[in-house]
């Protein structure tokens, strides 16, 4: 009977404490390397720090943050960024799900398809950049060499008359700009999709069956079974894609360099920029958390949209 | 389970060993950049005071353009390197940091001296620079393009103009020039059309003046029109552009001799066109030893042995580059039909114009921010008027100098 | 009803999307073949009319290549290792036991997600520099280690442990300890697999933690290296292509080997709520 009593005094305790140890490594990890450079960070906003002051720098009250919404070089780089966000979340949303439900479809080498969907998600961004570059570089590489012979085909039919005169492409601000966003789709669609995919695989056949039976078409079956049964990832993905787009930067970098003349240039290379190549730490530092604010209020605005949707 | 992850910890501590450094006999690192072979032959130097003081330093080379920023964060973060390459911009950046070389080296033997606030001497001068002109030859004979050579007359940028516009719409032509991206680069023109920058320095100056006016508002009529290439703020290196042969002129300066040594194309280097007068801006590169390093005796040692005449020439003529060393000789070898040229371009411009420009460059940050006025010269999306962004740029100056 | 013309428009479709995501890749893998002349020719081709090898011998030579391939090796590893065994135990504490601040830490997990690198790339540079961490390896091997993702990535898995298989080791006697390393472990290998190549995926493809942690030439790790050859001379195509084709290997190795489990894997655990 005792021993009984103790163990389960034992049990309590270690229900207790053991999970702590278990959650050290990483909680110290997340506090030491993530939650106190944000904090610092705050901090450091209100400072005039620079990447040289090696002793406390001086309070400066919200100096940094008037400083920087005068600065149109950050205006243009928040501007481009919110536009991404705009423009790129819901089309990624709109292309991973389609992919999602065109994987569900008796395709011939679905696995193999699937595969290919995806494998652009392992390349890393780097890389990403580089081939984009490449396809698009100059009047001879893929993009303008497809665009000719797209052109002559329809020469040749009659169609058109006129004589290929090769896209600027990435010379071009408002192309650059575009092929940020097709990039970023190209290579991200895939990891998306998955996880619309293994939402739509939980959706229990019955309902279809169920809805078959009641003549429902397939658009029917998507708009009342399919989609309203995807509501957590549909969050979820809408989320995750909102905070991707807002930390992009290594594919800009080897893609467009942030070029042509800051069309493609967006707020973390900014921060880079201010930070450690013109040394600025107090104003990058106040750019850091304009940047968190404005995620932060928009996952929290998909987050609450969702959530009034409850009801149905 | 067991013997793999032996395994693994055995194989993993076997490759953390390529990461350790050796401790134990101090060695040096300087930081460096080459726009040509001045790499290699700083390393002949380096190799030789190995041999000869048993002192190890080495050469970390880096891009040009992270140059700064690896710099700044290398300081910063704790880790300044014993010696680096800087131009006067970095000395400007980073004068807190560098050591003062007070009684280093014989500073009364050199010219382009750089001192800190406290009057020291803060590097050792290595080369000085002038801006001229290169030109495609092969190029500009194929189109029938005429440009005088040293001892002719000199061209005015009117004929410039007029000569170089042969090549435009030319399949194998991408424009007819290029510039560098800095605003360095575009400064001589300012002098050649009469304008000194500073009346009475950092007070009165004549940036808004309408001939400065007129010499910005035909850098941004070049860019509108195409006679200047702007892939030069694409891909932010126009030498790289210059040596694939598609365009006449490159705007640039005496470093590029040598480092265009084995071009697949004939080029060489002609005298700028004339404004009012003629004139060139000059610049130069140094060595500085960097404090909190560690190793600062050993960092002054060497470079009072870099100051000796026999081992500081072997670096001028080695590359070749210009000397700031008082008395020295320096043998250009198969560039001296360029140099000649430089050498020429610097006899010609006034005194006036030079320590105009020495006093611009005192003034600490100017360069990122003249930088952006020729940025925004180049930019076809930008909508202010010549006279918009020289206002600005005075005003920016201005505001830093107080 | 699924008509014989709708398999076929579906199919079409699917393998327009296919070529969409394969041809890039192959035309930069094809590219990485062909010799400067015809990289730069004015009759371009798709696949190489005469395929070579001196991209790659060159870009072999030039540089430390091969190093950078092996710092990226040896960071990757490592960081997965490290990353398989935090996580796993963040996560089984966060499935497998009932205690007050369960929820507390969750949400602070979850909030390191709104504080990403990129956004505090300044202060956390500090923080390195602060611990004398800065050029060393093990900046962006320990830091990056630790992922909200990957916690919960285990957590879901683990929640699908029966609960009486560690009632009754508990009690049989066995301490918390031995029954995560006798139970939990061996029992969870899926999601560790899952979890030990997102791992190395994500080392490998890094970017920003190295581009703040790192300077001297010879730490850097392979994308860093690669980044820098795009803005120097333009972009020294040669080198470039090769050396992407390089760094897409191992995840290609990677991705064939695991390909069907691994995407399996990623929707199991993926999405329950």
């Amino acid at each position: 009977m005792t021993s009984k009593v103790l163990s389960y005094k034992k049990y309590k305790f270690k229900q207790k404490i053991i999970p702590y140890i278990f959650l050290a490594p990483n909680l110290l990890i997340f506090t030491i390397f993530i939650i106190f450079p944000a904090l610092i960070g705050i901090v450091y906003s209100f400072t005039d720090r620079t990447l040289f002051t090696f002793g406390n720098a001086n309070f400066v009250g919200f100096q940094n943050y008037i400083t920087i919404f005068n600065d149109p070089f950050f205006i243009k780089a928040l501007w481009n960024t919110v536009g991404l966000a705009l423009v790129t979340v819901p089309l990624m949303f709109v292309v991973s799900l389609l992919l999602a439900v065109l994987l569900k479809q008796p395709i011939k080498a679905l696995g193999f398809y699937r595969a290919t969907y995806y494998w652009p998600v392992m390349i890393s961004a780097i890389v990403v950049g580089i081939i984009w570059q490449w396809i698009l570089a100059g009047n001879y590489g893929l993009f303008n060499t497809t665009l000719q012979g797209l052109h002559n085909f329809f020469k040749s039919l009659g169609l058109v008359s006129s004589t290929f005169t090769p896209s600027p492409t990435l010379s071009d601000g408002r192309f650059a700009w575009i092929a940020v966003v097709f990039a970023i789709l190209w290579s991200r669609a895939g990891y998306y999709m998955i996880i619309f995919l293994a939402a739509l695989l939980s959706i229990p056949v019955s309902l279809y069956e169920a809805a078959e039976m009641d003549g429902a078409n397939k658009f029917q079956k998507f708009r009342f079974i399919t989609y309203p049964s995807l509501k957590a990832a549909r969050t979820m993905v809408l989320i995750l894609v909102t905070m991707e787009v807002f930390k992009i930067y290594p594919l800009v970098v080897t893609f467009t360099g942030g070029g042509p003349f800051r069309a493609t240039e967006f707020t973390v290379q900014y921060i880079y920029k201010v930070a450690f190549q013109h040394y600025q730490i107090g104003q990058a530092s106040a750019m850091s958390v304009i940047m968190l604010l404005i995620v932060t209020t928009f996952s929290g605005i998909i987050f609450f949209l969702s959530k009034r949707g409850e009801g149905q | 389970m067991k013997k793999v992850l032996l395994f693994l910890v055995t194989a993993l501590f076997a490759l953390s060993l390529i990461g350790c450094d050796n401790g134990g006999e101090k060695e040096l690192t300087m930081m460096w950049w080459s726009d040509g072979t001045e790499g290699f032959v700083m390393q002949t130097l380096l190799n030789r005071y190995e041999e000869e003081t048993g002192v190890k330093i080495t050469l970390v080379s880096t891009p040009y353009n992270e140059y700064e920023q690896r710099l700044a964060t290398m300081i910063s973060g704790g880790k300044a390197p014993h010696l680096a390459r800087v131009t006067e911009g970095h000395l400007n950046n980073f004068q807190d940091q560098i050591l003062d070389l007070d009684k280093v080296f014989d500073s009364t033997q050199f010219k382009n001296l750089f001192f800190n606030a406290a009057g020291k001497v803060i590097a050792l001068p290595m080369d000085i620079t002038a801006n001229g002109l290169f030109i495609n030859k092969d190029l500009l004979d194929k189109y029938d393009v005429n440009y005088p050579e040293l001892g002719d007359p000199v061209w005015t940028w009117a004929e410039f103009e007029t000569e170089m516009n042969k090549l435009r719409d030319k399949e194998d032509v991408t424009a007819p020039g290029i510039f560098d991206h800095q605003a360095h680069r575009f400064m001589p023109l300012f002098y050649q059309n009469g304008v000194t920058l500073w009346d009475t320095p950092y007070t009165t100056s004549n940036l808004t003046s309408t001939k400065a006016v007129a010499t910005l508002q035909k850098l941004m009529d070049w860019y509108d029109n195409g006679f200047l290439s702007n892939q030069t703020y694409v891909a932010k290196n126009s030498a790289g552009e210059f040596r694939k042969g598609t365009y006449g002129f490159h705007m640039s300066g005496n470093w590029n001799v040598s480092a265009y040594q084995n071009l697949p194309f004939s080029w060489t280097v002609v005298p700028m066109p004339k404004g009012e007068t003629r004139a060139t801006i000059l610049g130069g590169k140094s060595m500085a030893a960097f404090a909190n390093s560690g190793a600062e005796k050993e960092a002054k040692a060497f470079i009072t042995w870099l100051a000796k005449g026999v081992n500081h020439d072997q670096f001028t003529n080695g590359v070749p580059y210009l000397t700031p060393r008082l008395g020295a000789q320096v043998n250009y070898g198969p560039f001296a039909e360029q140099y000649n040229v430089f050498l020429d371009e610097i006899a010609n411009t006034s005194n006036e114009h030079i320590t105009d420009w020495l006093d611009q460059v005192m003034i600490p940050g100017m360069y990122p921010i003249i930088n952006l006025l020729v940025e925004n010269a180049a930019n076809p999306d930008q909508t202010k008027t010549a006279l918009q962004l020289l206002q600005e740029l005075e005003a920016q100056l201005k505001d830093i100098m107080d | 009803m699924i008509t014989k013309r709708f398999v076929w428009k579906v199919q079409i479709i699917a393998t327009f999307v296919f070529l969409i995501f394969l041809v890039p890749v192959l035309y930069t893998i094809a590219s990485a073949f062909k010799d400067m002349t015809e990289l730069f020719s004015t009759t371009p081709t798709f696949f190489p009319k005469q395929w070579t090898l001196a991209n790659f011998i060159h870009v072999l030579s030039i540089g430390d290549y091969t190093l950078y391939i092996l710092n990226s090796l040896f960071v990757a590893t490592t960081s997965t290792i490290i990353a398989i065994v935090i996580n796993t135990m963040s996560g089984y504490a966060l499935a497998k036991y009932k205690f007050k601040g369960a929820t507390i830490i969750m949400i602070v997990i979850l909030s390191t997600i709104m504080l990403p690198l990129e956004i505090f790339m300044a202060p956390i540079f500090k923080v390195i520099t602060f611990f004398g961490m800065y050029d060393s390896l093990w900046a962006i091997i320990i830091p990056p280690a630790a992922t909200p993702t990957g916690i919960f990535l285990m957590r879901q898995y683990l929640l699908t442990i029966p609960d009486d298989i560690i009632d009754s080791a508990r009690i049989d006697g066995a301490s918390e300890w031995q029954i995560f390393l006798r139970i939990i472990i061996p029992n969870a290998k899926p999601a560790i697999a899952t979890l030990a190549i997102f791992s190395f995926m994500w080392r490998w493809n890094d970017y920003v933690w190295p581009l703040i942690s790192i300077f001297s030439p010879k730490k850097q790790t392979l994308q860093l290296a690669i980044a820098n050859l795009t803005g120097e001379y333009g972009t020294d195509y040669t080198s470039a292509l090769a050396i992407s084709v390089f760094s897409m290997i191992p995840m290609l190795l990677i991705f064939v080997t695991f390909q069907r489990s691994f995407i399996q894997g990623t929707v199991d655990s993926g999405m329950k709520g």
